[in-house]
């Protein structure tokens, strides 16, 4: 696939900026409640003594796409994103328990959401949200020869 | 599909104003995106800035000018015109200093800083010498402790030339995270770095040596340190011969501060301070970074300062290349900042009290007993006041300075959002955040940007300088520079630097100034230090000067808070430390932000596991911290990043306010700073009597 995107979690220095910088992305100001793709995971390193909150987002792996038995999770071919058809989505949930970044949301109507890599940036050239805004070089989005 | 386009401007939320990408559609901000102007950037952006659209179309922004209805404090405001603003200043402000002169007013700045300058000018104007900034309990006593030593403006550390760098209590990673890069870079280049810091952090899990002290401790610390450094004969013995001022003194006060008897006091091991000491003095050139406000956030905080700060002229690592120099690369000249001067023909709040504060002038006067000095009319009365962004929870015990204010006859804040401090005003005007004006930018390396305008100003808000102008031409006081209008006053700002302000239109990235003064090192050689000794003073004159009448000590004498006799530490056996940086807060401000404060519970009282294992409480536990001063609710998060024995609490929450725990009496007496890193606390279950 052309494009890779990567969460490193020990250069993650729990900063939120990518929390947010997903909301911004997506949604109005005026959306308060909105949800981030970016989820918060607490981690602690007993030998440091040390805790931080970081935030993993989806890393486009496809392990999703393998579970979903409707095929609503497919590829987009150019960019390599693995993308949700929320009308092809029955609300089974195979696809929640596989994700290995925990990640994959539902919404009111129960229909699989999930992060797009911010693909209407990628078609004008520009990295997603979280890779942009991230300081600490723990997101990264790189292309794949 | 409307019109998009991308604006070239900078974030206003906190201080470093990081440059910053708008999308606009519309006349309306989309998203916004890190920019990249100097090496040392990222290109990315912190939380806050990421939230900048939420900050900009937040509801509780006020568009209008708002005259108050209702009793003070209510809330009931009602829209009125710019004019109508204006004459009622000026029909309260001039009988208000006919009757009882120009100093009853006071003339106030909280954030965003960038009109600063304007505002001095028209308190000078308007002949009043009480201009004030929330610095009356942030930065300038750091800058206060650095003077008395050195008698010019603080130096920060040349991180880029450096061979050890030691950071005093900074969580780099949280306070100014578009740098990380920079301080990634700290390893792959072989730097070494030292981390002073009571917490777990980010930034102290990749030190090369963690110093993990209890807080308010530091001048213990650096007296043990300079005790190693000396004994071992590891100081700089020309400089000190040369150009130290009370060098024998000092010498003799630091042999009693041993490595073991400062590890008591610290709770650092004997091993690791020596360490530290022999890495900092021997693997030079090495730069200390300095926080803002945290070593002055405790009652010693001056001479704690005062104890770190010497580190650098004892060492030979002061005003050399990757050391703490003077000129920090090359610059350029600009008008206003750090240059216009208050007027101090008459004295000014604060003075009696805080007398070091003048003598080492940063051009304010000091407000931290604002609440008292309206309320006893102390040193005269204080009868209204002009405000721009005034916040009352910058101070301890914040609704008694809300009282107090209540009691002004006249009182107008300029703010972006309608806060509970505005409430108290007689008017609120509309500001305009930095993405709706012009601005010129000072950057590094004497380089200069022109902060685009991306959008219009919401409703009738306007810039906070333009309003300046025009509240003095109502009032008929002038000022040859504001007297030009806002475009004259950009031009001004960059005239020394030999740029228009078409050419930095032109080049929206900005562009390097065309006089440009060339950094030098050891400037000492060639012009006397700015001290009464003209030495580097580590028996500081200025302080020794009022020993008898106020107790303060020449030398940088470590005095215990914890030692405080009048506290019963039976009652109070924990360790409060009030507002220590958090990534996604800053002060008040962003609560009111729904992506940022819905990142975390408020308000959490953090605490250690065995502290709270001691007192019974447990994780999302709702409990109330007491200290002398009052009582606050709120959530325990529990976490081992905490030194053991400290408790701590954001502050700026209208639903549980840190500060309100603390004294307003809970003061450094040489800067007037709160101790709000170390006060006296309890924390017990919400629910009295409860068994766990």
């Amino acid at each position: 696939m052309p494009y890779r995107l990567t969460f490193d979690r020990s250069k993650c220095v729990g900063c939120y900026a990518c929390h947010t910088a997903c909301l911004d992305a997506h949604h109005q100001a005026e959306d308060e409640n909105a949800k981030s793709h970016r989820a918060i995971q607490r981690v602690t390193d007993e030998e440091k003594q040390f805790e931080k909150n970081i935030c993993p987002g989806c890393i486009h792996c496809g392990a999703c796409m393998r579970a979903c038995p409707a095929g609503a999770v497919y590829q987009e071919e150019k960019t390599g994103l693995i993308l949700v058809n929320q009308e092809l989505c029955t609300g089974c949930r195979a696809c929640e328990s596989v994700c290995p970044m925990h990640v994959i949301h539902f919404d009111e109507a129960g229909k699989m959401e999930k992060c797009d890599g911010c693909i209407d940036r990628i078609r004008e050239g520009r990295q997603p949200a979280c890779a942009g805004v991230c300081c600490a070089g723990a997101i990264t989005w790189e292309e794949t020869k | 599909m409307g019109k998009k386009e991308v604006k070239k401007t900078f974030c206003g939320i906190c201080g470093p104003c990081c440059p910053i990408n708008a999308y606009v559609e519309d006349g309306r901000i989309v998203s916004v995106e890190g920019r990249k102007l100097n090496p040392a950037q990222g290109g990315g952006l912190c939380s806050k800035g990421a939230a900048s659209k939420q900050y900009v179309y937040n509801k509780e922004r006020v568009l209008y000018p708002m005259k108050r209805v209702g009793e003070k404090g209510s809330g009931e405001f009602e829209r009125i015109s710019w004019e109508e603003a204006y004459e009622i200043i000026a029909g309260k402000l001039l009988p208000i200093r006919e009757k009882y002169g120009a100093k009853s007013t006071i003339f106030y700045t909280g954030y965003p800083k960038w009109y600063r300058p304007a505002l001095l000018r028209f308190a000078n104007a308007y002949g009043s010498p009480n201009y004030c900034t929330e610095s009356s309990t942030c930065f300038q006593a750091t800058n206060l402790a650095w003077q008395s030593i050195y008698g010019n403006h603080i130096c920060f550390p040349d991180m880029m030339n450096a061979k050890t760098v030691m950071f005093w209590t900074s969580n780099l990673y949280h306070s100014n995270t578009p740098m990380s890069k920079m301080y990634q870079s700290f390893k792959k280049r072989g730097v070494k770095t030292i981390v002073v810091d009571p917490r777990n952090t980010a930034t102290s899990c990749e030190a090369d040596i963690h110093l993990r002290i209890a807080p308010g401790t530091d001048g213990a610390l650096a007296l043990g340190m300079a005790n190693v450094i000396i004994q071992e004969n590891l100081y700089d013995k020309e400089f000190v011969e040369k150009y130290v001022h009370g060098f024998e003194e000092y010498k003799a006060y630091v042999e009693t501060f041993t490595p073991e008897k400062v590890s008591g006091i610290t709770g650092e091991t004997p091993e690791k301070i020596i360490e530290a000491a022999r890495l900092y003095a021997t693997n030079g050139p090495a730069g200390i970074s300095f926080s803002a406000c945290t070593i002055v956030h405790h009652i010693n905080g001056v001479q704690n300062y005062r104890a770190v700060q010497i580190l650098p002229a004892l060492t030979g690592n002061y005003d050399i290349k990757g050391g703490n120099p003077t000129m920090a690369g090359v610059s350029s000249p600009c008008n206003e900042y750090g240059k216009v001067k208050r007027y101090n023909g008459e004295e000014a709040i604060g003075e009696k009290d805080f007398p070091v504060w003048f003598d080492l002038s940063c051009e304010e006067a000091q407000c931290t007993r604002l609440a008292d000095y309206i309320l006893n009319e102390e040193p005269y009365p204080l009868k209204a006041m002009v405000a721009f962004g005034f916040n009352h929870r910058m101070w301890p015990q914040p609704e008694h300075l809300q009282k107090a204010v209540k009691e002004l006859d006249f009182f107008v804040n300029v703010e972006l959002f309608l806060s509970d401090s505005s409430k108290m005003a007689d008017l609120v005007l509309p500001a305009c955040t930095s993405f709706e004006r012009d601005e010129v930018k000072v950057l590094k390396g004497g380089r200069f940007a022109l902060a685009q305008k991306a959008i219009e100003p919401l409703g009738e808000s306007k810039n906070d300088i333009e309003i300046i102008m025009e509240m003095m031409k109502r009032m008929d006081i002038h000022d040859e520079v504001l007297d030009q209008g806002y475009e004259n006053y950009m031009r001004y700002i960059l005239e020394p630097s030999g740029l228009t302000l078409e050419e930095l239109r032109e080049n929206p990235d900005g562009l390097q100034g065309k006089v440009l003064i060339q950094p030098k090192e050891r400037t000492y050689e060639e012009e006397r230090f700015h001290t009464p000794s003209g030495k580097v003073e580590f028996y500081s004159e200025t302080l020794a000067k009022y020993h008898d009448s106020y107790g303060y000590d020449g030398l940088p004498v470590y005095r215990d808070f914890r030692e405080n006799s009048e506290i019963d530490r039976e009652q109070y056996p924990l360790i409060l430390s009030a507002g220590a940086r958090k990534p996604h807060r800053f002060h008040a401000r962003v609560y009111r932000i729904p992506w940022l404060s819905g990142l975390e519970k408020e308000t959490l009282i953090e605490m250690h596991p065995d502290d709270a294992a001691r007192f019974h409480l447990q994780e999302e536990e709702e409990a109330v911290v007491q200290t002398p001063a009052g009582e606050m609710e709120g959530i325990v998060h529990l976490t081992i990043n905490n030194y053991p024995g400290v408790v701590h609490v954001y502050h700026g929450n209208k639903n549980g306010e840190a500060n309100e725990l603390i004294s307003k009496d809970y003061l450094d007496p040489i800067s007037g700073f709160p101790g709000y890193k170390s006060y006296f606390c309890n924390v017990r279950k919400k629910t009295e009597g409860g068994e766990s």
